[in-house]
């Protein structure tokens, strides 16, 4: 596992007296006091011996209204010399915290989305609004004296009430109040406060729903003839809070919610959730090896889907409308499999916290064989379309360069993080499941713009592809049907694991647990303050919200249509960067 | 007096022929498109309204016609009722200089498959050409929207370059020929086609008209990933209709018409299909080129548009300029 040692944490003692190291299965966290804490994180950050880069996540813990102080922030680094991580912690008194956006400017969001959600200040941040919520919002959602279904505060009487005068109380559950909804001024508010100062001249606004965007985004640009000046995004039209559900849901249950937020691997969602309780639990050594070469097969065919789509609507924006046709026809074949295999084609939840939910039905593997013997030559035919053509090259060649400092300063992960030079790839560093038994490549990027985004993802196709055969040969040659796709835990009264998760407990504790979707590093950060069949604080880390934040630096100076090469090359899922 | 009446009758006979045939050829073009686009994209295209979906464009267009037609409340009304007319009215005023074939006798009359043979038709039919750019400008304007201007604008600047490296690419067939009339270009090229020393005069003409067009890869002012749908955003019903009915089946094919005319000899051909053969030559000549703009448009990604000026300015009119020389050196070797 790639975590700071106890020996290593304690040694930082000698230098800064002041912190506690703690340790919970593994995962080794530092309490800070929240006025050493910049000093303390610019040594991990610079010092060589630890040399903490990359910044992985901010988010805050509510203990409760009774304690005092309530809420602690928790910051996770990783650092790409060592190949470890680390869990700092810092009590919020006052609820405040000092901003971390001089160290890491990955922390811009972050901190906004802290401070939307739990209400924590952060001092010198430089424009601390609202990330999800609109400006004027008055609540803090994921504060735990928040109620699950919203305070209905606003009055919003029924269009037949209003217009007809239908009697419609005490009918339906019918009731007049809401919770609180966006007005327009409310809106204009929100866009006024992202960007407070127009410095040339038009603004153009993307969204929120717009058909470059793929999704409710709504874009900010700052227009100088065709260069952007400026941009900001404001996002959380797709906001569920997921986050708030999964404190108040058992563990089990959790699953079909986490393959809503990234709806194009919704497979490869399920998995990193399962992965972290299941590291929680601490079983996740004990899962049958036949439910993980499953688990591992299944999360790159989900990839292949995902990337499919990608190239799709990638080649799609830039006006190259057949190159849709051409993936979905491929997309179609895997779809039918996934069908086949979970009984659904998009929204699907197949893993369960202990294993799979169902084998693989006969024949199952021989259809993906059929499907993996013609993908290379599919890819080709897709490669010959583009790679060399030279409108494609104009489009993408040196178009929003991301270097690799770029990529430690904004948590940048996954295929844009491997595009920029940086060989991050969570299946390689936590080698969960059997991503340590396959045989596979990382294709890694040399100049970082938007071409080598491209052609990483290509190569990460044909290696995905390549995993799948492994796993096909293992799944066919050494397991047989009869081979259990569920753990049966040893003692069932203590560990009462099972498909449906009544009753599942997990322990006191805290997880940190990623796997690599094909839009970055998705993380669970599962915190535990007792034994509950509810999770005391679930953070999801979502790739494609810190890859999509350096958008708004990425752009500047650029002309417009090359936002729309920059947002495709960073795939962003709307559903996972709200959640 | 007598002469000039019955010249007029006929020549307005002429033109609602022209134009009805205009219309319902434009009509059949998008069919053809979309069973093109179809094909090209591995899948059967319109197929269930009539016999492959033959009665499709009819029933388009009965759609296009019943839609509400939206004005927005800000718009620049006269200029954004006139626009969708700019667009379309001269593109199909181009017909009446673009010759089908040569006068064929029949039932005792002679019959001219052209309205008029002017002597500047060439240049007339760039003029026609020209203002129909200032529907998408006019269109841009008057919406009074920030897509649409951005796309008018991305129009504007495509054009200025496109128009210039069009003009000097048809030099070279008009200095062979000696004549701007367009029956006359067809006629000089009894013996051997323009396209021989003109070839760099034709590649330039096939970008021109993909740009004046408006078909990928220089499809800039509706790029619709950033733009929504350009110019044409805030258009609905048939004013919406006629944008991309002038633009992409009536601009393109009068055009391919043209660089059929200048570079392959227009309706010169063996004459093995009797007396229509003139026809029968001059549209398939059409119907490639056509095709080839369909074929282009549905394969190649589209460039940015600063690159698309770069190319006109740096790469085209040179190209443009090359060709006038080379054709001049042809001319003073062989006459």
């Amino acid at each position: 596992m790639s975590w700071i040692s106890l020996e290593k944490a304690t040694a930082l003692k000698e230098k800064f007296n002041y912190i506690d190291v703690a340790e919970s299965n593994g995962y080794v966290s530092v309490e800070v006091p929240k006025d050493k804490l910049i000093s303390f994180l610019q040594f991990l950050k610079e010092d060589p011996d630890y040399a903490f880069k990359m910044f992985i996540d901010l988010t805050v813990i509510d203990h409760g209204q009774k304690e005092n102080p309530r809420f602690q922030g928790v910051i996770i680094l990783y650092s790409p010399e060592y190949k470890e991580r680390i869990i700092v912690k810092s009590w919020a008194t006052e609820e405040t915290l000092p901003t971390l956006t001089n160290l890491w400017s990955g922390a811009k969001w972050a901190e906004r989305e802290a401070w939307d959600m739990f209400g924590i200040k952060f001092e010198g941040h430089d424009n601390l609004v609202r990330m999800f919520m609109w400006e004027g919002y008055p609540y803090h959602p994921l504060r735990k004296d928040f109620p699950i279904r919203g305070i209905e505060d606003v009055e919003l009487p029924s269009l037949n009430e209003v217009e007809r005068g239908d009697q419609l109380e005490g009918l339906f559950n019918y009731s007049r109040m809401h919770t609180a909804l966006p007005t327009l001024e409310d809106l204009e508010k929100t866009q006024k406060a992202r960007m407070p100062k127009k410095k040339s001249q038009i603004v153009l606004n993307w969204g929120p729903l717009h058909p470059g965007t793929h999704g409710t985004i709504w874009f900010l640009f700052d227009l100088d003839g065709e260069y952007v000046q400026q941009c900001d995004i404001i996002i959380g039209q797709l906001h569920r809070g997921v986050e708030k559900i999964a404190e108040n849901i058992g563990y089990q249950q959790f699953i079909p919610y986490t393959d809503r937020m990234d709806y194009i691997a919704s497979i490869n969602e399920n998995h990193a959730y399962v992965v972290a309780a299941e590291k929680l639990l601490g079983i996740h050594d004990k899962v049958p090896p036949k439910a993980k070469w499953i688990r591992t097969m299944m999360a790159e065919l989900s990839r292949i889907n995902s990337h499919l789509l990608w190239l799709g609507t990638y080649a799609l924006d830039l006006g190259a409308l057949t190159m849709f046709l051409y993936t979905f026809r491929e997309r179609e074949k895997i779809m039918d499999i996934l069908e086949g295999i979970t009984g659904a084609r998009f929204t699907i939840n197949y893993f369960r916290i202990g294993g799979v939910f169902a084998d693989l039905p006969a024949g199952a593997l021989e259809a993906i064989e059929h499907f993996l013997k013609d993908f290379p030559e599919r890819i080709n035919d897709y490669e010959n379309l583009l790679t060399r053509n030279r409108i494609w090259l104009k489009r993408n060649k040196d178009v929003c360069v991301l270097t690799e400092e770029d990529v430690y300063d904004y948590g940048l992960t996954g295929a844009v993080a491997r595009a920029s030079g940086v060989p991050y790839d969570v299946r390689k560093i936590d080698s969960y499941d059997m991503y340590d038994e396959v045989d596979f490549d990382i294709p890694v990027g040399e100049v970082g713009d938007s071409y080598d985004r491209y052609l990483v993802r290509m190569e990460e196709m044909r290696q995905s592809a390549k995993i799948i055969q492994q796993c096909i040969e293992k799944l066919r040659n050494d397991f047989t049907p009869d081979d259990p796709y569920f753990l049966e835990p040893e003692d069932p009264k203590k560990l009462k694991l099972s498909i449906d998760g009544r009753g599942l407990k997990l322990p006191q504790g805290e997880v940190y647990a990623s796997t690599d979707n094909p839009r970055g590093e998705l993380g669970f950060y599962i915190y535990n303050k007792k034994a509950a069949i509810k999770p005391h604080r679930v953070r999801i880390r979502s790739g494609a919200f810190y890859n999509l934040q350096v958008f708004t630096k990425a752009i500047i100076g650029r002309p417009i249509a090359d936002a729309i090469t920059l947002l495709s090359t960073i795939d962003p899922v709307v559903g996972e960067t709200d959640r | 007096m007598e002469e000039l009446i019955l010249t007029s009758i006929a020549i307005g006979i002429k033109s609602v022929i022209f134009i009805i045939g205009m219309f319902l050829l434009a009509a059949y073009l998008t069919w053809i498109e979309r069973k093109f686009a179809g094909h090209v994209q591995q899948r059967p295209g319109p197929l269930h309204v009539g016999w492959h979906g033959l009665l499709q464009p009819i029933a388009d267009a009965l759609k296009v016609l019943t839609k509400e037609d939206i004005v927005p409340s800000g718009v620049d009304k006269v200029l954004f009722y006139l626009a969708s007319l700019l667009a379309f009215v001269p593109a199909i005023m181009i017909l009446a200089v673009v010759p089908f074939g040569q006068p064929v006798n029949l039932f005792g009359f002679e019959i001219k498959p052209y309205i008029t043979d002017l002597n500047v038709g060439l240049i007339l039919a760039l003029a026609f050409g020209s203002i129909s750019i200032y529907g998408v400008i006019f269109a841009g304007w008057a919406s009074n929207s920030k897509y649409p201007m951005i796309g008018g604008l991305r129009k504007a600047a495509v054009l200025i370059g496109y128009e210039v490296a069009l003009g000097f690419a048809m030099v070279g067939p008009i200095m062979q020929a000696g004549t701007f009339s367009l029956k006359g270009i067809v006629e000089a090229q009894q013996g051997l086609w323009f396209i021989i020393p003109n070839i760099l005069g034709f590649v330039v003409i096939l970008f021109a008209i993909l740009a004046e067009t408006g078909r990928t890869p220089f499809d800039v002012q509706e790029a619709e990933a950033e733009l929504v749908s350009g110019y044409n955003t805030e258009y609905s019903a048939m004013k919406f209709g006629l944008f991309p009915l002038a633009e992409w089946y009536i601009a393109t094919f009068v055009l391919s018409a043209i660089a059929v005319i200048l570079f392959f000899g227009g309706w010169n051909g063996p004459h093995i299909f009797g007396p229509i053969s003139p026809f029968v030559w001059f549209f398939l000549k059409l119907a490639m080129m056509f095709m080839f703009f369909l074929w282009v448009h549905w394969t190649l990604p589209r460039y940015r548009v600063d690159q698309i000026t770069e190319l006109a300015w740096k790469v085209m009119l040179p190209l443009s300029l090359l060709n006038i020389l080379v054709v001049a050196i042809w001319i003073m070797i062989f006459g």
